[in-house]
Formats: C-alpha cells, structure tokens, sequence
C-alpha cells in the first residue's frame, strides 16, 4: 500500500540526497533504492515539539507533536511514534499535516482510519537511545518518558552480535526501518501477521 | 506635554493580557514613564483592590496623581492616597454588574464583568502632565452553561449553594464573599452543586485541550462538522494570522474572541496552551530542549503546533464550552443570547448585544402564554422557532427554557445559523437558510419571513409585515380569491434589514441588531422625505371598532376572534386584520394596505348587522 506521505524536503543540502529520505532519530535515512540507506548522520535534532519536564530519570511533554490536528492516540514503539485515528477535528480551519509523519489507511479497520509514523519523534536530549516513552491519557494527554539504558531503538548501531529491534534491518552498521507503508496497529490488521512501526511486514525476520 | 497610554493590568503573561477582552482603539503614543500595577487576575464582584502608579524616569519626579474613571459602573470607596500613588476602590456588585441574576451559572459577557478602566493623571509644577489608563474587571466572562472550564470562576444565582459532589481530586470550595456563590473549578469532572431548597445544578468542568473534537463521527454529527468547516468563525483566526499584511498588533487583543479559552486563566484554551508551550513567559521548570516558543505567535497559520490548531478560531468549544455536551435538560441555555454575548457584548466596539436588547424581539417571550403555548412559541421562543422550522431528520432535543428561567427572548441563533448543514457554504452573516414561507411563494430567502407572514392555516392574521411589504396575502371578499398589489420596497438590497438597520448611535458595531428602521434610512430613494400617506392605522382602528367592541389591545392574533374566511364578511375582517398586525404598514406598502381597507370597508359597513364572524 502506497504511504500517503510526500517526499520529505531535502534537508541535506548539496543535491546529493534522494528525496524519499526521512530522519530516523539522528540519521537520514533514504530507501531510493532496494533497500534503506543511511544518507547522513546527523547530530541531535533540536526539540521540535514543546520542551520536556523532568524530575529525575522521568520526563514529560505536554501537548505533544501529532500528525495533524484531528483525534489521534499514539504509541511509542522502537523509538518510533505510531497514531491511530485521524477523524477531522470539528470546527477547526485547514492546515498542512505535518509532512514528517507517514500516513496510510488502516487495514480493515472503520473507514477513514488512518495510521501515522513519525520516525524521529521528540525525546527529552533529542536521542532515543536510553529513553522508553509512551503517551499518557490519563489527565493531560502527554509523552512521558523514563530513562531505561536497556531500552532498544531505531538508529542503534548493529552488528552481527548486537542485532536490530524488530522491524528494521543493520544497514551500514545502522538499524534502520524500511520505508514506511503504515497500514497496521496491530498484528492481526496484517496478512502475514507482523506489524511494525506501523507497517505489515511481509518477510519472517 | 499630554499622552495617554493604555495598560493592560490583567495581563497574567505578557501580550495575553486578559484586561482588554475586546479590541479597542489604541492610542499609538505609549507613555512607558508612568507605570501602573493593579490586580492580575479577576478580583471578583464586590472585590476591593488596588492600584500603585509609580513614575520610571529619571527626569520625572514629584508631583501628584488624579485618578478619573472613564468606564464602568460608579466605583465605590474609591480612596486615593495624598499623593495619589495608590488608590484603593471597589468593583462593583454582581447584581449592579448583570442585572437580573437568573438561576444557576450566571452568564458574564465583557460588558457585564464588572469591568472598570481609570485614568491616572500625573501632573507636576511645572504643567507637565502623563495620562494613562488601566482596566480592572471583577469576573472572567461566562455562557451561563453547566459545562465550564476549569479554572475560570463561575458565579451562581441563587441562594443556599453547596457542593453535594465533586471530582476526585479537587480542593475547591464554594466562595461566599459578598453573599454571592461563586466555584473556581480546579479539576475536571463532573459536580453537584444543590441550592437552599435542594435543587440541584450538575456541572461538568474540563480543559479545552483536553476536549475531543471528534464531533464529525458517523453517527453524531458530520453534517454539521462539515458545516462549519467553512464558517468564518472557524476560519477567522487562521485567515488573519495569514493576511497580508496581518492587521497591526495582531492576534494581541483578539485572542480573547478569535481563539477559543479566557486571556489570563488556565483553562487549556489556546492563550493558556501558548503560554504552556513557552510563549508566554511562564517558565518551564526543569525542562529540556526548549520550545522555540517567542515567536510563537508570529508565525503562519500552518506553522503553529497542532493543539494550537485546534484552539485557534470560534471552534465549537467556544461556543459549547469544554468537557461535554450538557444534560438534556440543561441545553436550553446555549440557546440564549449569553453565549454569544462573551464577545458580541462589548460595547461600544461590540454593540450587536445593547442593541439587540433594545428590540421587541428581545422581549417576545415575556408574556409567560408566549412562552408556554405551543402556537405562541414557534415564534415567541427560540427554542419553539428552531423546532418549527428543523427538518424532521434533524429534531432537536427539546430546548424550552424551563418555566422559572424567565423570559429569553429572541435570540442570536434564531437567525444566525452558525452550523447550518443545508448551507455548507455558509453565509458571511451566517443568516439561517429557512424556506419562503407559501403566501410568499417566489420572494428571496428571509428569515425574517416565517414569524412576520401569516399562515394560510391560521384561524387569523398574524403578524403581517412581510406579507404587507410582498403586497400578499388580502382576500378579494366577493370571491375569495387572493388580492395581489404591488411591491415597492421588495427591490430593497438585503431585505427587510435593508432598512431595519437602525440603532444606538454609540455603538461602533452591531448597532444594526436594534432593527430599527429611522425615518433616515427612507432618504435614499425619498429625499423629501417617504411620500405622504393617509393615517392607516387610524383608519383600520377605526373600522375595528366597527367590528368589535372596545379598543384594539393585544394583536388580534394573540386574542380569540375567528374569522370565517368562508364569507365576505370575514374575508374583509380578514383584510382589516392584515392591516392591524402590521403597525408599519403605512411604511412598507401603503398602497396594498390601503387596497385592503378599501376592499373591507364597503363590505363591513354593509353588514354591520348581519352574521357575526368574529367571536
């Protein structure tokens, strides 16, 4: 299923990058070809969304970033954020979606449900290594985050000892998505029975 | 040297200033010597506060300060020190600031606030001489609607209140001062308030943030979702803060009525949200990766944060308020002119509530018959007009205020629309789309028309104006077939408020809501004035008393006579009728109304001792 997303605008600079890249927590990642490739690294991306409050290891965010402005609930995953949802919000005026999520419809589910990625979401030093969020309903809707040294994510580095987390592949000593196609919130909206970061996969890992 | 400069006291964080809920005339020349510093917040009704001036520059010393009000009720106890640096004074009372305080969540629109605006006056020995002004208010504004924002105070009418259950969490109380109840929220969730006599009121306080807009699913309301899309109001925020140039100092002062929550309190609405997000000047303790938030508001549309989106514009919650749909029984009151009021109410930029107020309409429902009989309402209330004219599909909940709520009157939503699905396009007056009522069949689309046309089914005339002015409606009473004149005014742009358009002259906008029609506005096509008529009224008065007995009271629509349209006679009473109901029938088609007397009178002084077909 093709992603509704545009292109990601080249943020690199100098006419070397495809545009079908995104950022992938610190790297650029772009999947002009068969598979991913790292196109460059980048230092920590500056907090896009609002700032973190943090009492000890245990940060959060209010009004966290989303893909637009309809009704989402979010999860974290992998160092990666997915939403579901998507009704129009009521009496609001048009505006751009953000173009730094994939979007899709949701396979099988009520018409008109779509599922977002955003693969470089807000973390509270700007890195998603060290970090596991999730977003919190109860009361204010926020991303919290605790610090967890053992938590795995996107843009780790990999090797043959130190594999990728499901979901993505070792490219260049990176552990890198493939290009998003959102489709799925759950295993069971996939044939194959495997989503992640939102998309079904279709080859046993 | 003489400058005057405004200073917004209320601010609770920089430009958000909460003192100006309106945008007002700005005197371009600010004199930042003299600094004033009152209350922050909302003092409340009744509430004492004060006010320091102090003067910053160097070269300015000495002299003295003279406090005048400009705004507002009469301050009471206003007490300025010797020199007068500090003055004390009172707000005034919650009864002096509303009016009639009705039952339950007290409406509060920026007129009736208990706003005040002073002038300190510097002068020394010399003649120099600084002027500047400051706003205090006594209440964040209201809807009067059960579903409230936390932290925005409410006020209560009524005696005895108390706290019967509360969210899981709060520490708020019942506030007294004054003999007036009033309840900060500070929670969300649902609340039970009771009165003396134990009737209770149920309230349910959220944020705006936290408010789901999912309105548009299936099933509940996508018509109107998709209605509203469109709305000027939904789109007022996001097509300014695009314009080219944007207007000067904006969004500044129209937050307040641009964005949906109140300037200063935290209530999750978008003044609140932007301070929240860095905007505006409240620190974000302990926080990392700070948001790039100064410029927050000189941003694009496209560029501002999603929630912002979401606040940004009269989206449904301003109007609805957050939290949740209320109660059944307690939908009435989004009904009334008090929610429209916490910005159409603010004279004299915002005049469209004064002067609605000063109409008949405004008044129509204060007979208690007008409100509680069914052929009366459908154009006494609003709740019986919108009933009337719903397509089935789309009944409403019953929205009659309840009996002891007092009169309502007819309100904004009667004949503005702001959601209205049969026109997606909407309007830039948001009129309500209403079909032409049958007598008129052909004319233009006028929501006026339905309440001032008689219905063919009607046992007599009602109010007639409309079919007056479409020269329709008389009955030939030989044949009974319909007795057609001519239209001169129907050519008029805008319809009948093409010339009910008058009002207060002080009032900078809305002064139209009045629906006056001054002898002013019949100079454009009669320089000399509208052309001489006979008396009218005069004369239909006195070919009634030929009929009836006794002077014509109340309209005879709202008496018991019957006319048998069968008979000459009645079909002639019938035309006489239609002259009575119409008191400014002369002015809208003297000729047909004239026609119509003519018609009648030979046939009632002929019959003047035949059947009787009035009772």
């Amino acid at each position: 299923m093709t992603a509704c997303r545009r292109p990601a605008p080249d943020q690199a600079g100098g006419g070397t990058e495809s545009r079908d890249c995104a950022d992938v927590e610190t790297l650029r990642v772009c999947w002009d070809g068969a598979r991913p490739r790292v196109a460059k690294r980048a230092t920590p991306a500056p907090a896009r969304g609002p700032a973190f409050t943090c009492a000890g290891d245990h940060c959060e965010q209010r009004h966290p970033r989303m893909p637009d402005a309809g009704e989402w609930q979010c999860m974290d995953s992998g160092g990666a954020t997915i939403c579901i949802g998507g009704t129009r919000a009521a009496g609001v005026a048009p505006s751009a979606a953000d173009p730094r999520w994939f979007c899709g419809a949701r396979r099988g589910g009520e018409p008109g449900t779509r599922i977002c990625v955003d693969l470089s979401p807000d973390f509270p030093d700007g890195r998603a290594r060290g970090w596991r969020c999730r977003m919190v309903y109860d009361g204010p809707a926020r991303r919290a985050c605790d610090r967890d040294p053992g938590a795995h994510t996107l843009a780790e580095t990999c090797d043959a000892r130190h594999p990728c987390v499901d979901g993505s592949r070792c490219v260049d000593g990176w552990c890198v998505p493939e290009r998003p196609a959102p489709a799925c919130w759950r295993d069971e909206d996939c044939a194959a029975g495997r989503c992640r970061f939102g998309s079904c996969l279709t080859r046993e890992p | 040297m003489r400058r005057i400069a405004r200073a917004g006291v209320l601010a609770g964080a920089g430009a958000l200033a909460a003192a100006s809920l309106a945008c007002r005339k700005h005197d371009a020349s600010p004199v930042e010597c003299l600094r004033l510093e009152g209350p922050r917040e909302a003092v409340g009704f009744g509430g004492t506060f004060s006010i320091k001036a102090t003067l910053d520059c160097p070269q300015l010393a000495g002299g003295r300060i003279a406090w005048r009000q400009i705004e507002g009720i009469p301050l009471a106890a206003m007490s300025p020190s010797s020199d007068g640096r500090e003055l004390t004074a009172r707000l005034p009372s919650l009864a002096e600031s509303v009016g009639r305080v009705p039952w339950g969540v007290v409406p509060i629109s920026p007129r009736t606030r208990g706003q005040i605006a002073l002038v300190a006056n510097w002068t020394d020995d010399h003649g120099a001489t600084i002027a500047r002004e400051i706003q205090v208010a006594a209440a964040d504004r209201s809807r009067g609607l059960p579903n409230t924002p936390v932290g925005v105070r409410l006020y209560l009418g009524g005696d005895g209140w108390h706290v019967t259950a509360r969210p899981a969490g709060s520490g708020a109380a019942l506030d007294t001062t004054g003999g007036v109840a009033s309840l900060l929220p500070d929670v969300a969730g649902d609340w039970r308030l009771a009165d003396a006599s134990d009737r209770t009121l149920a309230l349910r306080s959220g944020r705006y943030d936290e408010t789901p807009l999912d309105c548009g699913r299936s099933g509940c309301h996508p018509a109107i979702t998709d209605a509203v899309a469109a709305s000027p109001m939904t789109t007022v925020f996001a097509r300014l803060m695009d314009a080219k140039p944007r207007p000067a100092g904006y969004p500044g002062c129209a937050l307040a009525c641009h964005t949906t929550g109140e300037p200063g309190a935290h209530d999750g609405g978008f003044p609140h949200v932007v301070a929240e997000l860095g905007a505006g000047g409240d620190p974000v303790a302990g926080g990392v990766g700070p948001f790039d938030g100064p410029t927050l508001l000189d941003r694009r549309w496209d560029a501002l944060p999603r929630d912002l989106h979401r606040l940004g514009g009269v989206g449904c919650l301003a109007c609805h308020g957050p939290g949740a749909i209320p109660e059944a029984s307690a939908r009435w009151g989004i009904l009334r002119t008090d929610v429209c009021a916490v910005c159409h109410d603010a004279p004299p930029r915002y005049g469209h509530v004064v002067a609605l107020r000063q109409s008949a309409m405004s008044r129509a429902d204060q007979d208690p018959r007008a409100r509680t009989e069914r052929a009366c309402a459908r154009c006494h209330t609003t709740a019986g007009f919108l009933a009337s004219v719903s397509p089935p599909e789309r009944a409403p909940v019953d929205r009659r205020a309840p009996v002891d709520a007092g009169p309502v009157g007819i309100t904004c939503s009667a004949c503005h629309a702001v959601h209205d699905p049969r026109r997606p396009d909407g309007t830039a007056r948001l009129l309500r789309s209403i079909p032409v009522p049958a007598l008129l069949a052909g004319a233009p689309q006028n929501v006026c028309l339905p309440c001032h046309t008689p219905d063919a089914d009607d046992a007599r005339p009602s109010a007639s104006a409309g079919a007056i002015w479409r020269g329709r409606g008389g009955l030939d009473p030989a044949t009974g077939q319909p007795l057609t004149g001519g239209a001169p005014h129907a050519a008029i742009a805008g319809g009948c408020v093409g010339c009910h358009r008058g009002g207060p002259d002080n009032l900078e906008r809305g002064s139209n809501h009045a629906f006056r029609a001054p002898a002013s506005v019949c100079t454009t096509c009669h320089p000399q004035g509208p052309p001489p008529s006979t008396d009218l009224r005069a004369r239909a008065l006195g070919m009634w008393r030929g009929v009836r007995t006794g002077e014509f009271g109340r309209p005879a629509h709202a008496g018991d006579a019957r006319v048998d349209r069968r008979t000459p006679r009645g079909r002639a009473i019938w035309n006489l009728l239609l002259v009575l109901e119409d008191p400014a029938a002369a002015a809208h088609n003297a000729r047909y109304a004239g026609a119509l007397l003519d018609a009648a009178e030979p046939v009632l002084q002929a019959d003047d001792t035949g059947r009787t077909t009035t009772r």
